[in-house]
């Protein structure tokens, strides 16, 4: 898993177009996941890209430096990110654990750049035990870029081991991986008390839109394998019940309020993240 | 159908493109292996999977069918292919096989030559500037026309055919672009007679009752004697005629054989009437009673057998209705008529009648040639007519290369639409 020469200012314009679209919104009195808060609580620098209608105007005039005021609830959000690395994270290309690592980061630059602390947290894979990447600074983003490189799809623990094990102790819950191996259940009950849920459902194109013709079909968590003649009447069928379970998760989330999202890893990050933070 | 040309033949080399990509299309290859997420899916779809071997032969994929008959498509149309002259456009060269064309070729000045009068002929044929070069070569031998393409005749028909061959249906066969190819001029209205003369050459020309006859020093004399007449006689025959050729065979010394006769008296088999095709020469139902009628009053009456007429014979009796009753050949007499049969009128000169028609199919001895065929055929010459263009109707050029190349793109497109659709 690696991220592209270019991932970091990918990342900087992405953060900065979300930025123009909310004070967009917020012009059009409509509220935003990152929505202002009321309560005032500091100043923090200014950033390019941002609207300057934020700029606390008397700050620069005294200072001769940009800032920008920040409330009270953006300041002291919690986000977690819920990362799934587990083996079938591994199918693609492009994998689906690099469309989440790279998600992983820009929700983290995007809640840094917001004044949230971030937190990145790991299936457990092959280990015993999840791994987190604490991000209170803007300088804790390269960090945490190194470390997301490191990681290997491998294992069965994937997300469904996290919503089972790991409190939620947050105010935005992220959870990005393909939403396989587990309930529904286990992963909306996190939603609600002030907390606010969110999922992206990575597949391969080949997931989504199987080829015709003779294969073995390898679980890459249990190592099964299953060897098929893909014809079309199968491949409509197989459409079709993934299609069921796709609403699946979609449905749970317009019940509970959350958001869900389902993409291909044929498309960019920013196409897929886009929708869970702006709509 | 009609053939073609290649102005560009080592492009067909080309066509080895798609045999290739059908050896690799079917050559065995294992399943390919995919990891997936959504294995719990396939298996709700198909529990147990397939039962596929390792390395089961693949079927061959549309795309790649279209790629192959594009990739032909386009050999072809490289290859340049147009069409050859057609059949009818061809000089056609009817050659003689008549015993006299077999004579040794004998100059004016009595200068024997090595060569046969059909060789001097088609010698001189050869030697004939036609266009186009390819020729079709025509000889009627056993009363059925046989043929063969190219530049010269099969050097077969050089020598004599084991049976004596009869004059070629000329007429069937006089169109503009024919030569006429024998000893002798022969009379033609559009084709073109090519013939080789030659002076005369004595010899065997016949027998005479059991001795040879030959042709010697300008006069027919009595040569050695010759081994009795082995003559058959069909049980089909009419009892009257078996009797009367009986008779005739033992008048001449001739020896009665069931098999391997020199000449054979037969019957048309009998049919019942009903299941019996007539033949395109008859006229009337088999059994019918028919009557052959002679000059002077006699006739022959008969039930009619259906006749076939062969090829290289004669008819030499007709019925009232004009169907051929009697066929002969040399050493084949074939009937026409069955039991009940009768002669009637004056009955001697039906009966002679009869044995006139014996004597006249007994075959020469080996190697006789008529005295006509033997005599001075004069000089060899040549008159040509007009050639063979316009025969037939202008056949419409057709521009292969250009539906060919048009085939192959339509191939292509298939096949990459073919390829497409395989991700569905």
């Amino acid at each position: 898993m690696r991220f592209g020469p270019d991932f970091a200012q990918r990342c900087e314009a992405f953060a900065a177009r979300l930025a123009r679209r909310r004070v967009g919104r917020e012009a059009a009195g409509r509220a935003s996941v990152l929505g202002p808060g009321e309560e005032f609580a500091g100043h923090r620098p200014y950033r390019a890209g941002e609207d300057l209608r934020r700029l606390d105007w008397d700050l620069y005039a005294r200072l001769d430096k940009p800032f920008v005021r920040v409330e009270r609830r953006e300041a002291g959000e919690r986000w977690t990110v819920w990362i799934d690395r587990s083996a079938s994270m591994g199918v693609g290309p492009p994998t689906k654990l690099q469309r989440a690592a790279e998600c992983a980061a820009a929700l983290a630059r995007v809640g840094l750049g917001a004044g949230a602390r971030v937190r990145l947290v790991l299936s457990p894979g092959a280990d015993a035990t999840p791994s987190s990447i604490v991000l209170r600074r803007a300088a804790d983003w390269g960090a945490a870029l190194a470390r997301l490189q490191g990681v290997r799809a491998e294992g069965r623990a994937g997300l469904a081991a996290l919503w089972s094990r790991e409190r939620a102790d947050c105010d935005r819950l992220f959870g990005v991986g393909d939403f396989l191996d587990g309930d529904a259940r286990g992963w909306f009950v996190h939603q609600g008390r002030g907390r606010r849920l969110a999922g992206l459902q990575w597949l391969a194109p080949e997931e989504f839109a199987p080829r015709v013709g003779r294969a073995v079909l390898i679980d890459p968590e249990t190592g099964d394998e299953l060897p098929i003649d893909v014809d079309a009447p199968l491949v409509t069928r197989y459409e079709r019940r993934l299609g069921e379970e796709l609403d699946h998760w979609r449905a749970g989330a317009a019940r509970h309020g959350a958001r869900h999202h389902v993409a291909s890893t044929a498309r960019e990050f920013e196409d897929a993240l886009a929708p869970l933070l702006e709509d | 159908m009609f053939e073609l040309d290649w102005s560009r033949p080592s492009a067909l080399l080309a066509l080895a493109l798609p045999l290739a990509l059908w050896v690799l299309a079917r050559r065995p290859r294992p399943p390919r292996e995919l990891a997936t997420g959504t294995l719990a899916i396939w298996r709700e779809l198909r529990p147990t999977g397939e039962p596929v071997g390792a390395a089961r032969r693949r079927g061959v994929p549309w795309w790649v069918r279209f790629t192959m008959a594009a990739l032909v498509c386009g050999a072809l149309a490289l290859a340049g292919p147009t069409p050859r002259p057609a059949e009818e456009e061809r000089w056609i060269v009817v050659v003689d096989q008549r015993p006299g064309v077999f004579l040794p070729w004998v100059a004016s000045d009595g200068r024997a030559d090595e060569r046969t009068r059909l060789d001097v002929a088609l010698d001189r044929a050869l030697a004939l500037q036609l266009d186009p070069a390819e020729r079709e070569w025509r000889r009627y031998v056993d009363g059925a026309w046989e043929r063969a393409t190219g530049a010269a005749p099969p050097d077969a028909w050089r020598v004599a055919p084991a049976r004596p061959a009869v004059a070629p249906p000329w007429s069937e066969v006089d169109a503009r672009g024919t030569l006429f190819v024998s000893d002798r001029r022969v009379d033609a209205t559009l084709a073109s007679p090519v013939w080789s003369g030659g002076g005369a050459v004595e010899g065997l020309v016949g027998r005479r009752g059991d001795r040879a006859l030959y042709w010697r020093g300008g006069a027919l004399a009595a040569g050695e004697s010759l081994p009795p007449l082995r003559v058959a006689i069909d049980p089909e025959v009419p009892r009257e005629l078996a009797t009367l050729t009986a008779a005739w065979a033992r008048e001449r010394g001739a020896e009665i054989v069931a098999e391997d006769a020199d000449l054979a008296v037969r019957a048309a088999p009998g049919g019942d009437g009903d299941d019996g095709e007539d033949s395109q020469d008859s006229k009337g139902s088999t059994g019918d009673a028919v009557r052959v009628r002679g000059a002077s009053g006699w006739s022959w009456r008969g039930a009619a057998r259906d006749l076939a007429v062969p090829g290289d014979a004669r008819v030499l009796r007709r019925d009232e209705r004009g169907a051929p009753r009697l066929v002969g050949t040399a050493g084949d007499l074939l009937l026409g008529l069955g039991e009940p049969f009768a002669l009637d009128g004056d009955r001697r000169a039906a009966g002679l009648a009869w044995i006139a028609h014996l004597e006249d199919a007994v075959p020469p001895p080996a190697g006789a040639v008529a005295l006509a065929a033997r005599a001075d055929a004069g000089e060899g010459g040549a008159v040509i007519g007009p050639d063979p263009a316009g025969r037939s109707a202008p056949r419409p050029g057709a521009p292969f290369a250009f539906w060919l190349t048009l085939g192959a793109l339509a191939c292509a497109a298939a096949a990459a639409r073919a390829g497409a659709a395989l991700r569905v």
